[in-house]
Order: C-alpha cells, then sequence, then structure tokens
C-alpha cells in the first residue's frame, strides 16, 4: 500500500495552491491536476481499506512539538474515511464546475484546494493540536471566497461568517486545553493525542463527571455552530447567499460535516461519561433542527436560501443519529453526512447555475425554465429528488436509518421528526421546482440556454453517485457500521491498537 | 426455470426506461416499441412462473443490501395475480400508447417514464420485504408526479402533479411512521434470524405477528393504512385523483385506474394477517372504503369531465375493494380473495373505460361531455367496446364487474349480519349511483345529437386493438375465473405459518363456528362454497344487486338517453341547487385542503418560524455586536489627545491600584 | 582585565563602540547615511550573532553582579536585536541621505540600553539602561520634524519622564528599605518585613512599568505616539522599547518583590482585563491604520500581562489547581507563554508598521491626506501585493489564527492561565481574541477584498526585504515552535526559585 497517503493527499493541494496562485490563468489546469491526485489516492485507500477492522488505518505519527507533546498523527477509520473520499470527490467536481471562473481565477482556485487541504486535515488529524490548526484554516479560504467573489453583502457575510465560527472555535479550544492539562501520561507528560485524551475521559478519577460537563459542553458548542443546528445556523444563510457557487457547495459540501466528524470522534465517545441532560437537550436541538429548518425554506423567497435551510435540517438528521446512540442511528448518520454532502453540491450548484443564467435566484420571478433548459431541468430535478428523500437515492437510505434507528431510544422525538418534516420537505423541494422550472415560460427568459457542458457535468457525475450509494449503500455504510459498532464500545487509543509512532 | 429470471420482470422494463431516455429521441414514436417489448416480457416471464407454479407453489429469492436490509423476490398466488394483471394491462396500455402519443414531441420521455413506472410497480408487487415495497411504492409515486406533469408547460399539470405528490406524500408519512414502529417492536424481540432472513420480509412479520403488543399492532395497522388511503385515493386523500387527470389519458388509464391507485389495495391484502390481528384494524379499513365508494360515487354524478367522471368511479370502486377487505374481520382471509377478485376486474374494464374514453378525446377533442353527443355515430368500435366497460362497471349481470363487485356486497351483507350493517348500506347505495353515473356518461357521450362541431373520425387500430383485447376481459374475466380465482387466493396465507383463529383472538374478532367453516370451504372448493352461502344470504340478498344494476341503467336513461328519455336533469336540480354546487365543488375539499391546510396553516406556521428566525434567533447577535461597537464608539472618544484628560485617567489608575493593592493584603496604606 | 571573561557582553559594547564611531564618521564625511546603514545593519548581526552562540546561557555575573547574562536576558536581547535589525533593513530605503547617521546613533544606543535592561539585576544598572534606550527613542520620534512627530514625540517624552519619575521613585523606597540596589538584597529584605512603604514602592514600580508597558490607564501615550512618530520609530518603541517595560518588570517583580505577589497579582489581573478590552474595543473605530495598530498593541500587551497574574498565581509551582499533575510548573509555563507572545508580537508589529511605512511612502507621494487612512489601504493586494500579503499574514497572526507565532504565544500563554485556575481570565482574552478579529479583519477585507485605490506601484527593496524576513519568521515559528518553547521554559527558569 501508498506509504504516507494521507500526508500526499494533504500536501499536493496545498502545493498546487500555491502553483496555481502564481498559475495566472492556467490556475484551473493546475487546481484539476491538484485535485485528481488526492481522488485517485482516496479511491486507491478505498482498495485497500479494510473495511472491517476497528483500528485507525493509514496511521502516520512523528514528533512535532515534543515539549508540549503535540504529534503529527494522521490516521482514518470508518468516520473519517468516507469524509476524506467525500472531500476529494466535491472538490474535483467544484473545480469542474468553476472552471469557466474568469475574475481572478488563480487566486479562486488556489483557495479552492486551500479549502481541501483543510477540511482533509480536520477529517485525518488525530492530534488536538493539529486538528484545531486545520479546523481553524478552514475559516481563511471561505473568508476570502465570500469576501471576494461574493454577492452585494459580501463583507458582512464573509465578516459574520468568520467572527461567528471562530468565537465557537475558540471555546472549543479552551475545552481542549481542560482535556489536555488533566490528562497526564503514565510517563508523566502531557499529550494532545486525540484518543488517549478520549479514552481517558471514561476515567470518573481523571475527569470527575461536572469537570467533564463543561469540556464537553465547550466541545459540543463547537461543533454544533459549524453544523450548523439550532440555534447557532444564522450565519448560515448570510454566507450561503453571499457565497459564490463553488463557495456555498464546498460550504455545506465538507465545512459543514466537521461539525458532524466533530460529533462522532469527539463527542459520542464522551457522552456515556456526561451528565445525561445533554442527550435531551442535544435531541431537542437535532429535532428543532431538522423541523424548523424545513419550515424555514418553505418560507424563503430566493432558492439559494431555500437549499440552504434544508441544509440545517438535513444536517439535524446527523445530530439525531448520533444522539439517539443505536447502531443503525449512528450508521445512518454517518451516511447522512456522506450522502448530504453529495446531494447539497447539485442543489446548489443548481441555483448558482440558475443564477448565472437567468440573473435572478428570486423563486417568484422564475418560470418555465424546463423549456429552455431541459437537461439542466431533468438534473435538478434529479437533486431535489435525491434531496427530498426519494427511495432509490442515497438521501432515502440514510434518513431511513435514521429515523428506524432514533425509534429504539428515542421515539417521541423520532416521531415528531417523522410526521413533521417529511411532508414539508417534500412540499418546499416541489414547490419551489414546479415554480421555477414548470409551467409556461416567460417572455423574459425566452433567450436563456443550457448551462456550460461542464456544469452539466459535475452536475450528472453527482447524481450518479447518489444513486450509486442509494441502491448500493453497502459500499460505505459497511465502514460506516463497523466504525459505530466501534464508537459504542470505549473508543481505542492508538496504542491499544497496537500503532506505534512511524509510519504503518 | 421461469422463477430463475423473475428479476427479469423488473429489469426488462429499467432497460426500457434508460434506453428510450437516451435514445428514444432518435427512434420512431420515441422507442415506444422498446416499452411495449419490455412489459411483454414481463408479462411472459409472469405468465411462465405461473404455469410451473400453479396452484401451490411459491417462488422467494433473497439476496443482502445493507446494514440489515435484503432486496428479494416474493411470488405467491397474491403477488403473481397481481403482476399478471399488471404486465398485460400496462403491454396493452403501451401498445395503445403508441397509437396515442404518435407526434407528441415528449413521446421519447413518455415512455421512458412509463418503462419507469412499470418497472416499479412489478417491483412494488413482488417485493419480499416491507421496505423494499416502501421503496418501489415511491418510485410509483415519483412516475406519476412525471407522468401527471408529462405536459409541463400547462401550468394546471405542473399544479396537479405537484398536488398528487404531496397528497400521497402525506399518506406515506404514515406508512413510514407504519414500518419504523414495525421494525422496532420486530427488532425488540430479538428474534434468532436464520441466514437469509431479514426482519422485515413478509414471511417473518407473518411469523411472529402474535408477539407483538396488540396495542402496537393497532398503531402500525393504522400507519399501513393511512399508506394505502394516500395511494388508493380514499377519503380524505382523494383530493389528487381527480386532478390527476391532467396527465394524458393512457396514463390515467395506466397509473389512475388499472394499476398504480390499486397499490394500497393490495398493501392491506398484502398485510391482512396484521390488519385482522390488530384490534379495530379492519374496521377503520372497511369504514374508510364503504364511506369512500358512496362520497366519490356521488360525485361521479355531476362531473362533466370525462375523465373526472371516471376518476371518481375510479375512487369510488377503491373504496369497494378497501371496504371488502375491511369487512374480512367476519369472514377471514377470504376476503382477501374477493377483494382482489375485483381489484383485478377493474383494472380490465376500468382500463377499457378509460381508453375509449381517449379514444374519444383523442377524436373529439374535448373532455367535456357537454360538447360531445352522438358520437357513437362515427366511432363504432369505441362505443361498443365502452358499452362493455360500463356494463361490466355498473355490474351487468354475467359481465366481469357482476360477479367481482356483487360478491363484496355479499360478504359486506354477512359483515352486517354479525357486526355492522353500516358499510352495507353504504355500499349497496354507491351501486346504484356507479349504474347510474356510468350510463349517464355512456348516454351522453355516444347518443343524441351532436352539441357540438367535433372531430369525426374513427381511431386507429393500433388503438382499437387494445380496446377489443381489454373488452373481451372486461367481460369475460369474471365468469371465466370466478372459481379458481377463489381457492387460489385463499390458498395464499397457507404458504406462510400463521394461524388465523390465533390472530383473531389477539384482534378480538368472533368468528362462528360456520364462518370459520366459511373459511374452510373457500380453501377447499368452490361448490361447498356455494352450498354454504345458500344458507348463509337470503335469496333476495343474493339477487338485489342484478336489480341495482338494471335500475340504475334505466334510470340514467330515463334522464340521459333521448329514446327514452322523461325527465330533464336541470328540472331535478337547477344549477343554483347548493347540494349540486357542493358535489360540482367535491365537497369543497380543495377551498379546505388546499386552500385552508396547506397554504394558510402550514405556510403560515413557516411564514411564523421565519420571522422569529430573523428577529430573534439572528436578531440578539445583531442586537449584541451593535451594542459592543456602539460601546467601542465610547471608549474610542476617551482617548481626546489632551494631556489633562490623560493625567486625570492616569491618577484614576494609580486610586484603582491603591485600591486593589489594599484589599489584596488587607493593609490599609493611608 | 580578562578579555574573554566578558564575551557574553561584547554585544553590547560592540554596538556602543559602533554607535560613538557613526556619530564621529558622521561628522566628518558628507551624507554618508547609506553607508552609516550598512554599518550598524552589520553592527546589530554581529551582536546578534553573538547572542545565538549562546542562548541560553549559564547565568554568569559581571560588574558586581550588577549585570546577569542567563537565558532570559539572551531571550530579550534576541527579541530587542531582531527588532533592530528589521527596523534598520527596512531604514536602508528612508534614512539614507543627511543626517542619517544620527539616526542609524540613536537607534543604536537604543538597542544597546534595552539590552542593558534585559540583563540588569541592580536597580540602579536598570534605571540607566531604561533612560538610555528612552532618551534616544525620544530623539527618534520627532526625527522627521514634521508637526506630527513634534506632537508625538512631546507627549512620548512628558509621560515617558513621568513614568522614569515614578519609577525612580519607587526605586529609591526600595534602596531605602533593603540598604543595598541588588535585586537579590531587596528581595530578601521584602521578606524580612514589607509594610506600607513596600507596598507604596511597589505602587509606584508597577504604575512606571505599566507606563512603559502601556496598560490601561497607563497607555494614553501609545496611540498619540505611534500614529505620530515616523513609522520605523513606532516599529521600534511599539515592538522594542515596549518590551523592555516587560524586561524590567520580570525581573523586579519576580526577584524583588515575589514577596508582594499576592498584591501585584491582583493589580496585574485586573490591568490585564480592563487593557485587552478596553485596547480592542477602542481599535474597531479607528481610521488610522497605525492607530489601530496602536491600540492593538495595548491588547496584547494585555494579553502578555496574563503572564504576570499567572505566574502570582502559581508562583512556587506548587499545585495551584486541584487538577493540577504538572509536567511542567503553571508558572513556569505562564511566563514562557509571556515571552512567547512578546516575541511573536515583537515580530508581527515590527512587520505591520514597516508595512504603514510602505504604503504612507506609497501615498505621500500622490495625495496629501493623512497617509495612513485605511482607504490608502483599498486594494493594496492589487498595488503592492507582497506588502499586502505580509501585512495579511501579520493580521492573521496577530489575531492569533494558527499556524503562526502570534496563535503559539496565545495558545501556551492561554492554556497556562487554563493551567493556573484562572479560567475566568482565559474566556476574557479567548473573547478579546475573537473581538479583535472585527478590526483585523477590517484591514484585511479593504486589502483584498475593496477595489484598489490608485495604480500598482513599485514596492521599496528595504521594506519588502524587512517584511518578508518577518513573514517568514511569524510562520517559522507557528510551524516549528519546538525549539522556542523550550528556550523560552528554560528562559522562564531563570526567574523561578530552582
Amino acid at each position: 500500500m501508498i506509504g504516507n497517503a494521507i500526508s500526499l493527499m494533504i500536501a499536493i493541494p496545498l502545493l498546487g495552491a500555491v502553483v496555481s496562485f502564481f498559475a495566472g490563468t492556467k490556475a484551473k489546469f493546475v487546481a484539476l491536476i491538484a485535485s485528481l491526485i488526492p481522488l485517485v489516492l482516496s479511491l486507491q485507500m478505498y482498495m485497500e481499506f479494510d473495511k472491517t477492522s476497528k483500528i485507525m488505518q493509514f496511521v502516520e505519527s512523528y514528533d512535532w512539538i515534543p515539549s508540549i507533546g503535540v504529534k503529527y498523527t494522521v490516521g482514518v477509520d470508518g468516520i473519517g474515511f468516507p469524509l476524506v473520499l467525500l472531500s476529494t470527490i466535491v472538490s474535483i467536481l467544484v473545480i469542474i464546475y468553476s472552471w469557466g471562473e474568469t475574475s481572478k481565477p488563480n487566486q479562486y482556485f488556489a483557495l479552492l484546494l486551500l479549502n481541501e487541504v483543510g477540511v482533509l486535515g480536520v477529517f485525518t488529524s488525530l492530534d488536538f493540536f493539529l486538528f484545531y490548526i486545520f479546523w481553524e484554516v478552514v475559516l481563511i479560504p471561505m473568508f476570502f471566497l465570500i469576501g471576494s467573489w461574493g454577492g452585494p453583502r459580501k463583507d458582512y457575510a464573509a465578516i459574520k461568517f468568520f467572527i461567528y465560527t471562530h468565537v465557537a472555535s475558540l471555546v472549543m479550544l479552551l475545552a481542549i486545553f481542560a482535556l489536555y492539562f488533566t490528562y497526564q501520561t503514565p510517563e508523566g507528560g502531557r499529550t494532545f493525542d486525540m484518543l488517549t485524551l478520549l479514552a481517558a475521559t471514561a476515567d470518573k478519577t481523571i475527569f470527575p463527571t461536572d469537570l467533564l460537563n463543561i469540556i464537553f459542553a465547550g466541545l459540543l458548542l463547537g461543533f454544533l455552530v459549524k453544523m450548523p443546528a439550532f440555534p447557532f445556523h444564522t450565519w448560515l444563510p448570510d454566507a450561503h447567499v453571499e457565497a459564490p457557487t463553488a463557495g456555498s457547495v464546498v460550504l455545506a459540501a465538507l465545512l459543514l460535516k466537521m461539525g458532524g466528524y466533530g460529533l462522532f470522534r469527539i463527542i459520542m465517545p464522551m457522552l456515556p461519561n456526561v451528565d445525561k441532560a445533554f442527550v435531551t437537550i442535544i435531541a431537542i436541538i437535532a429535532v428543532l433542527s431538522i423541523v424548523y429548518g424545513a419550515f424555514l425554506a418553505l418560507a424563503q423567497k430566493d432558492i439559494k436560501k431555500l437549499v440552504a435551510y434544508s441544509s440545517v435540517s438535513h444536517m439535524g438528521f446527523v445530530t439525531l443519529g448520533a444522539v439517539a446512540f443505536t447502531w443503525m442511528s449512528v450508521t445512518g448518520a454517518m451516511f447522512q453526512q456522506f450522502s448530504h454532502g453529495i446531494i447539497t453540491c447539485v442543489l446548489f450548484m443548481s441555483a448558482g447555475t440558475i443564477q448565472h443564467v437567468v440573473g435572478t435566484r428570486v423563486i417568484a420571478d422564475l418560470g418555465g425554465l424546463a423549456d429552455r433548459m431541459p437537461k439542466f431541468a431533468v438534473l435538478m430535478m434529479a437533486g431535489f429528488m435525491a434531496s427530498l428523500g426519494l427511495p432509490g437515492m442515497s438521501g432515502f437510505v440514510a434518513e431511513f436509518m435514521v429515523l428506524t434507528g432514533s425509534y429504539a431510544t428515542l421515539p417521541s422525538y423520532t416521531m415528531i421528526v417523522v410526521f413533521l418534516s417529511v411532508a414539508t420537505t417534500a412540499a418546499y423541494h416541489l414547490w419551489a421546482m414546479q415554480k421555477a422550472m414548470f409551467g409556461p415560460i416567460l417572455k423574459k427568459y425566452m433567450n436563456v440556454h443550457e448551462p456550460h457542458a461542464y456544469e452539466l457535468f459535475s452536475m450528472a457525475m453527482i447524481i450518479v453517485l447518489s444513486l450509486i450509494f442509494g441502491l448500493q449503500p453497502g459500499l460505505i455504510t459497511d465502514m460506516m457500521g463497523t466504525a459505530a459498532t466501534q464508537v459504542m464500545e470505549p473508543v481505542m487509543t492508538l496504542a491499544q491498537m497496537g500503532v506505534t509512532g512511524g509510519v504503518i | 426455470m421461469y422463477a430463475d429470471y423473475a428479476y427479469l420482470i423488473v429489469a426488462l422494463p429499467v432497460l426500457a426506461f434508460l434506453l428510450c431516455l437516451f435514445l428514444g429521441w432518435n427512434l420512431p414514436r420515441g422507442g415506444g416499441f422498446i416499452t411495449v417489448l419490455a412489459t411483454l416480457g414481463a408479462f411472459i416471464v409472469s405468465l411462465g412462473i405461473f404455469t410451473e407454479t400453479y396452484p401451490n407453489e411459491i417462488v422467494h429469492q433473497s439476496m443482502p443490501w445493507f446494514a440489515n436490509f435484503n432486496v428479494g423476490i416474493l411470488i405467491d398466488p397474491l403477488a403473481l395475480v397481481m403482476l399478471l394483471m399488471v404486465s398485460f394491462v400496462v403491454t396493452l396500455i403501451h401498445i395503445y400508447g403508441n397509437g396515442y402519443m404518435n407526434g407528441d414531441p415528449g413521446a421519447a420521455r413518455y415512455f421512458a417514464e412509463a418503462a419507469l413506472f412499470s418497472a416499479s410497480m412489478l417491483g412494488l408487487v413482488y417485493a419480499d420485504n416491507l421496505l423494499q415495497l416502501f421503496i418501489f411504492w415511491e418510485l410509483v409515486g415519483l412516475c406519476s408526479y412525471l407522468l401527471i406533469g408529462f405536459w409541463y408547460r400547462k401550468p394546471s399539470a405542473a399544479a396537479a402533479a405537484k398536488k398528487a405528490f404531496l397528497t400521497t406524500r402525506v399518506g406515506d408519512v404514515l406508512f413510514l411512521a407504519g414500518i419504523i414502529l414495525l421494525y422496532n417492536n420486530l427488532a425488540s424481540l430479538n428474534i434468532a434470524l436464520k441466514p437469509g432472513e431479514y426482519l422485515l420480509q413478509f414471511p417473518i412479520i407473518y411469523a411472529h405477528l402474535m408477539e407483538i403488543p396488540a396495542d402496537q399492532l393497532t398503531l402500525i395497522a393504522l400507519g399501513l393504512l393511512g399508506g394505502a388511503v394516500g395511494k388508493s385515493g380514499q377519503f380524505p386523500l382523494h383530493v389528487w385523483l381527480p386532478d390527476a387527470m391532467e396527465g394524458p389519458t393512457t396514463v390515467s388509464a395506466m397509473i389512475h385506474a388499472a394499476t398504480m391507485v390499486t397499490a394500497g389495495v393490495y398493501l392491506v391484502a398484502r398485510m391482512f394477517p396484521l390488519f385482522y390481528a390488530a384490534p379495530h384494524g379492519l374496521t377503520a379499513v372497511a369504514a374508510v372504503g364503504a364511506f369512500t365508494a358512496l362520497f366519490a360515487a356521488t360525485m361521479g354524478l355531476t362531473a362533466f369531465d370525462i375523465k373526472r367522471v371516471l376518476a371518481f368511479s375510479t375512487v369510488s370502486q377503491l373504496g369497494f375493494m378497501m371496504a371488502g377487505l375491511g369487512v374480512g374481520a367476519a369472514v377471514g382471509a377470504m376476503a382477501v380473495g374477493v377483494s382482489m377478485f375485483h381489484l383485478i376486474g377493474h383494472s380490465f374494464f376500468k382500463a377499457l373505460l378509460f381508453l375509449c374514453a381517449g379514444s374519444v378525446i383523442h377524436a373529439v377533442n374535448t373532455n367535456d361531455m357537454r360538447e360531445m353527443g352522438g358520437v357513437g355515430k362515427y366511432m363504432k368500435w369505441t362505443m361498443y367496446t365502452m358499452l362493455i366497460g360500463s356494463l361490466s362497471l355498473a355490474g351487468f349481470p354475467f359481465f366481469t364487474g357482476f360477479f367481482t363487485k356483487d360478491e363484496i356486497i355479499l360478504i359486506a351483507y354477512e359483515y352486517g349480519t354479525m357486526i355492522n350493517f353500516l358499510p352495507y348500506i353504504f355500499l349497496v347505495v354507491a351501486a346504484v349511483l356507479t349504474a347510474i353515473y356510468t350510463f349517464r356518461m355512456w348516454f351522453s357521450v355516444f347518443t343524441g345529437k351532436e352539441r357540438s362541431n367535433y372531430g369525426k373520425h374513427e381511431s386507429p387500430w393500433v388503438m382499437l386493438g387494445p380496446l377489443v383485447i381489454l373488452a373481451v376481459f372486461a367481460f369475460g374475466f369474471g365468469v371465466a375465473a370466478q372459481g379458481d380465482f377463489y381457492s387460489y387466493l385463499d390458498s395464499n396465507f397457507e404458504h406462510y405459518d400463521l394461524d388465523f383463529a390465533e390472530l383473531a383472538v389477539i384482534g378480538g374478532h368472533v368468528l362462528e363456528g360456520e364462518h370459520g367453516a366459511a373459511e374452510e370451504g373457500h380453501a377447499a372448493s368452490e361448490e361447498e362454497l356455494g352450498g354454504e352461502e345458500e344458507h348463509s344470504i337470503p335469496w333476495y340478498i343474493h339477487n338485489l344487486p342484478i336489480l341495482i344494476a338494471i335500475g340504475g341503467i334505466l334510470i340514467a336513461g330515463l334522464f340521459y338517453w333521448d329514446k327514452i328519455k322523461k325527465f330533464d336533469p336541470s328540472q331535478v336540480t337547477g344549477d343554483k341547487d347548493p347540494l349540486r354546487q357542493m358535489l360540482l365543488k367535491g365537497y369543497y375539499q380543495h377551498e379546505i385542503l388546499t386552500g385552508w391546510f396547506a397554504e394558510t396553516l402550514v405556510y403560515g406556521t413557516a411564514l411564523i418560524c421565519n420571522v422569529i428566525d430573523i428577529k430573534l434567533v439572528d436578531g440578539w447577535l445583531n442586537w449584541l455586536s451593535a451594542w459592543v461597537l456602539g460601546f467601542a464608539q465610547h471608549v474610542r472618544k476617551v482617548q481626546t489627545g489632551i494631556v489633562q484628560n490623560y493625567v486625570a485617567a492616569l491618577m484614576l489608575g494609580v486610586v484603582v491600584l491603591v485600591v486593589v493593592i489594599s484589599l489584596g493584603k488587607g493593609v490599609g496604606l493611608i | 582585565m580578562d578579555f574573554m571573561h566578558y564575551q557574553p557582553l561584547w554585544g553590547e559594547a560592540l554596538l556602543t563602540i559602533l554607535a560613538v564611531l557613526i556619530v564621529l564618521l558622521g561628522s566628518l564625511m558628507k551624507n554618508s547615511g547609506k553607508l552609516m546603514g550598512y554599518l550598524s545593519l552589520a553592527g546589530i548581526v554581529a551582536a546578534l550573532g553573538l547572542v545565538a552562540s549562546n542562548l541560553t546561557a549559564k547565568p554568569a555575573l559581571f560588574f558586581f553582579d550588577s549585570i546577569s547574562v542567563d537565558a532570559l536576558s539572551q531571550f530579550f536581547k534576541a527579541v530587542f536585536l531582531i527588532v533592530s535589525l528589521l527596523v534598520v533593513i527596512a531604514s536602508q530605503s528612508k534614512y539614507t541621505g543627511k543626517g542619517a547617521e544620527e539616526y542609524y546613533a540613536l537607534l543604536l544606543f537604543a538597542t544597546v540600553g534595552m539590552m542593558i535592561v534585559s540583563s540588569s539585576i541592580d536597580i540602579v544598572t536598570l534605571f540607566v539602561g531604561f533612560e538610555l534606550a528612552s532618551l534616544s527613542t525620544y530623539a527618534m520620534a520627532a526625527f522627521d520634524k514634521t508637526k506630527k512627530n513634534l506632537e508625538a514625540a512631546m507627549k512620548y517624552f512628558i509621560f515617558g519622564s513621568v513614568a522614569s519619575a515614578l519609577m525612580l521613585f519607587g526605586f529609591s523606597l526600595l534602596y531605602g528599605m533593603a540598604g543595598s540596589t541588588r535585586l537579590a538584597d531587596i528581595a530578601a529584605a521584602s521578606l524580612a518585613d514589607f509594610g506600607p512603604a513596600t507596598l507604596v514602592a511597589l505602587l509606584f514600580v508597577i504604575v512606571g512599568f505599566a507606563f512603559k508597558m502601556a496598560l490601561v490607564p497607563f497607555h494614553m501615550w501609545a496611540p498619540d505616539t505611534y500614529e505620530g512618530a515616523p513609522a520605523l520609530v513606532s516599529a521600534l518603541l511599539a515592538a522594542g522599547s515596549k518590551k523592555m517595560g516587560f524586561a524590567a518588570a520580570f525581573r523586579v517583580l519576580l526577584i524583588a518583590l515575589v514577596a508582594l505577589r499576592m498584591e501585584w497579582y491582583m493589580a496585574f489581573a485586573i490591568l490585564a482585563a480592563v487593557t485587552m478590552t478596553l485596547g480592542n474595543l477602542a481599535a474597531c473605530w479607528q481610521n488610522n491604520v497605525r492607530r489601530i495598530l496602536a491600540y492593538s498593541s495595548v491588547a496584547q500587551a494585555g494579553y502578555i500581562a496574563i503572564g504576570f497574574v499567572v505566574v502570582g498565581a502559581a508562583y512556587g509551582s506548587a499545585p495551584v489547581n486541584v487538577l493540577n499533575l504538572g509536567a511542567w510548573p503553571a508558572d513556569q509555563l505562564g511566563i514562557a507563554g509571556a515571552l512567547l507572545l512578546i516575541l511573536g508580537h515583537a515580530l508581527m508589529k515590527t512587520g505591520a508598521f514597516i508595512g504603514t511605512a510602505q504604503v504612507a511612502g506609497m501615498v505621500s507621494a500622490s495625495s496629501e491626506n493623512d497617509p495612513d487612512d485605511i482607504s490608502n489601504y483599498a486594494g493594496l493586494a492589487k498595488r503592492a501585493p507582497i506588502t499586502a500579503f505580509c501585512m495579511l499574514i501579520f493580521m492573521f497572526a496577530l489575531a492569533g489564527i494558527p499556524p503562526t507565532a502570534g496563535y503559539i504565544g496565545k495558545f501556551v500563554l492561554f492554556s497556562s492561565a487554563i493551567y493556573a485556575g484562572l479560567t475566568w481570565l482565559a474566556v476574557i482574552a479567548i473573547l478579546n481574541s475573537a473581538l479583535s478579529l472585527v478590526y483585523y479583519l477590517r484591514i484585511i477585507s479593504y486589502m483584498y477584498l475593496k477595489a484598489p485605490a490608485g495604480p500598482k506601484v513599485a514596492e521599496q527593496k528595504g521594506y519588502v526585504a524587512a517584511l518578508v524576513l518577518t513573514m517568514l519568521a511569524v510562520f517559522w515559528i507557528g510551524v516549528f515552535p519546538d525549539g522556542f518553547i523550550d528556550w523560552a521554559m528554560q528562559a522562564a527558569a531563570v526567574l523561578l526559585p530552582q
């Protein structure tokens, strides 16, 4: 197998970012290559990935800042790897989608690559220090994507996005400090090693429950804001509405997943040891996010804002599945992360394409576009169907698993979700579709035309993926299932996994 | 040997879907022949399986899918009759469609979607587990959405499509809830599953019904019923079905008459043991069915759009089938046979009626019966085939409808004798109305003088052919299949490990010996059945249906057949008549459901949420930042640049430090 | 006398001699600015080399135990020399003409003063060093002789001398109490007894230092001065002479007045919290970039002051917080954090001010409005890409975004606060660094998101060199902090009982 696969995967886009920054108008080719290599790598990794083993795979571990016990440790398991795959796939598709970008293309593609670096780092790093660095690094490209390619209120949106999420991550950082200083390694030193610290949280003598509650709350806030979950979601619509299409896609498809990843990797192992009240709180937050998000989407005038709120609603399923803490719900929630990551791309791409082909995103002003852009209409329709949970596409499988699994532990919450959200979700999707695409073509749009081939291509690719994973979820749910069983058990540290320093 | 190719029943249409979708644009007639061939293949395979398994074998194949779910094929009598009917009718309709859609620019899209529909419907029928059934259930819903909105440039079509999808979706929510409940109940039983067995497989469900708590069973049953109500257009979710006529007539015939709408009935039949075991489960089914049967029939009386008349009649007939299952509370599993018999028969004559209507519309270019009249002169074939269909629907003796519908009425009577007469009464009245509105339609379309100047020509043979074939079945199926059909269907649940006697105990049904016997009787053979029915049902009840049919036709004739016309409808009910208005408006259900519920309640809630989000959830944040920055303004003003102020601040600072330090130690400084 | 014995002090000696030489030569030769620049550059590099040769020196005492060369002094010397080095490099593109030699001489004298302060363990030596540095910088602040310069220099001078006066008064009290000027003796005496007199001394000493460190409310001079003085001088003041205050404070408070740590710990807790909060708030609405930077450095001083609080709270590495199973004591970590932030801030601020010098140079040529007005930074990314990029990095670093020097400093410092059980202070600090994003992002969005305010311009070589060097250093510390953390730890150990 490939040595240092993960480091390569992180390093190449970083290099690509630098190169494409100086590549001028050739940037897009650089970007394509620099995002293609990680894709190939991740597919190779998928081939070699042992879906049944519960231990971290492709682990690399080197000393970085021994004086404070920081190691450069990366590795993936069933929690992280699907998201790595997602990141590499989405990144390249986004780059293809924005092939026609003409304003400052070099910076544009450089930032997209930088973004890929950040998310890949977050999904693979097993050291809190490293994790936090990548976590923060991700903010910067997104800030510039929104800020310099964004819409009319871009400054407001960019700064709100940056500060809102930054505050949350700082709170998370405090919690990390607390973990770090409370636990001491047998050798008497300190460590930022994620798995070791998480394993230690199970020990009441080191982490008394009331201390752990505080730490837990801090971490939880950091992740819920990123998800984003009610009531911390309000940065998302602004960011989405102002962001350029590629920005929105990356934001919804990858950045939000960081929050969910945090839930599985860090929150769930601690959940059994903290105050049980947290379960109720998180469950309520999840249900509110799903239902309230769906109703909000129903009320939107701007198709992009509608999609943004639909993300809030869909990410709620991740929270619900995670907190329900049954094997099926957790697996489903992990799959929901993956599936929403795919599907939301096509939604935002549709919104973006409508924006630049027709010139407006206000649903009320649209009408009959299917008449002029049938191919696009088919793809958009497929995307919306996938998003409203049509069986045969990935979204349904995920949400079905989450709901079925959650009922066992959180029956009433689950039923509320089923009754209030499922139909509503269908309602806003269909309403938007019908208003925008169907009916007689409006006079003023007589001369609109199909979008560029590369836009259609990347949308089509996503539909295909959604179908593949909808018809054969096992491709990815197998490793998720293994990870879920492992989350159910107490976490194992790298040491317990028999992983030592150096490349494994 | 055929059984090994069972997967082809779905695979072939799917293939056709892909071919039409990607190549159809360049093929003659949008590649319609591909779809025809595919469904024909499906029919042949089904037929082959039938010949192999009849009378007492079943096919069950299954393979793992993901998590702990599987995909599988379960072909038992119940599924097989559906398979045969669906593939057969659908094939005919596709043939007809080749003529009907000829020249439509979207023909390829039509045949692609039609093929996808056929695949989904067939898949739904022989799914071996509830999840798979639900998936295909949703897919047929999608196809119905796509095909209703086939002419998407028509706003009314797009709206109708959306309405159909959302209304059925409401039912599906309940269905989904039911599945979740069922799954969790089964899971909590910790069943030791053998390899190849999965929780949601029907055999497993049947086998463990006894162990599930009764109240849970009722909840599950109601959930599933909700799904059925949505799909089969039962009250109160029937509103979408009449609007669904916006689609091409072939679609109405295929989806909204013959096949998809019967899926709800099929679901209840498939889960009959569960409904039977669930206390009050079947009561709910009977109530819904009987009420809908009458309710829809009344609306059928007043509609002017020929397709809407048929749509209402479909709703009403589906009500009959539901009721037929519901009264199973009294007669046990034989209800499934009875109901399914009507389902199959109905799909023949209703498809026939729709296709005839299509043929008429194709020539006349209007749906409005007020602009037709005397069409018979020009469209003999259509007229007579449609006559057969109508007689069958009205339940005229020795036509299919006579055997199928009236059997339901009879068991409803048995139900009455034991439990409650309401369903029986409702069904009888509904039957009368059925006869009336059917012939109101037939007379006012084909007889009388021409009320407008319409196209005058018979349809091409590619359309008439299917009509003739269907007409044969619409007439002959009943009398031909009657006996064996019952025995075959009643044997259905004997393939599984369940005992209706025990279920009856859970469900709290009083099974008197003779009805217990009745059940056996059906299962065993037909003479016995006849024999014991004789003494259980008085002769006048037995022959009432004949009276109903003939009487209804006569009444219709007196109003609408110029040869024997005695009354003018307007004399009976003026346009101002509030009752007539209400029926025309379909009991104002559009105003209530769309206007009040959807637009006011749901959308209103959404708007309120939006305000809350902007003003509160986001508001506090903006308020905070505004406050901080406002405060910052003041802080900035402190820095005046004037040295005196600085010195003042300095002194202040010193004082503070003094206080702090002295406090820190508790030693007074001055 | 043993020449080699004084090897650790060669640096100071070299620079002093060089300064004198420059004055003499300057008076002899005509416009020798350039040459002088190179000379002082060479000198500083040499001195830096000497310091680098033993970064973690074993403590060695000189001149009757008035000077101590140890890890701490080396650390500060390194900081000061780096700052001067960058300033000198940048100066190559500004001070080359007539009278430049004076500038370089003053710069060198200031540097020497700071170096003396950093290693003096005797209040008299300390004061001398202080004054040497201060007086030279007073002069430098007025160097361009514009109206703004003079006003700034004036304010700086007034408050500087007030500070010195208060400090001196405090020192005299200490001397009176201990009968010796050596910190060690004072420590012994203050341990023996401290009555009100000691407290008064402490008060004055703190106020004096607070002036130098520009802690609220003794910061008033800083914004006006940093805004008014020549940009490069502001760099020296903000990054250099300000840190001198910390160097002195560490020694005096932790060696001489450690017995009173409960008192000054309280005082610094308040000062730190108020300073960072008000500093950040005041920075939000400024339109003059150098003023923003000034307030930001006030705020940063507030963060650094946390170091004192942590030390005061956790002094002597006794387990201060119930969960403390310390691998290393919290107090050491606290000082180390402060030192790291001092190092990081010195770099970032020097860079930032050099950046403003660059921009001011671009503008004052074209327009006559305030050269430091933020509107001049619009579209800087297009006009002066390298400068803009370096500024971008400095802004993010100041805001504490990883992986930069600023992040490492804050990381260690705030974590030490948590470690010492001062969660409330850490929370305030964290919220503040979030608040500070408001104005850092404002500058960034001007540079990168706004339309250019003018055509592309040629960037001054000296400035660019200094900027790029600084930027690389900031990244270097951020990515490979290990060595620096170790170094800071050892430096911190000097101040703590072994």
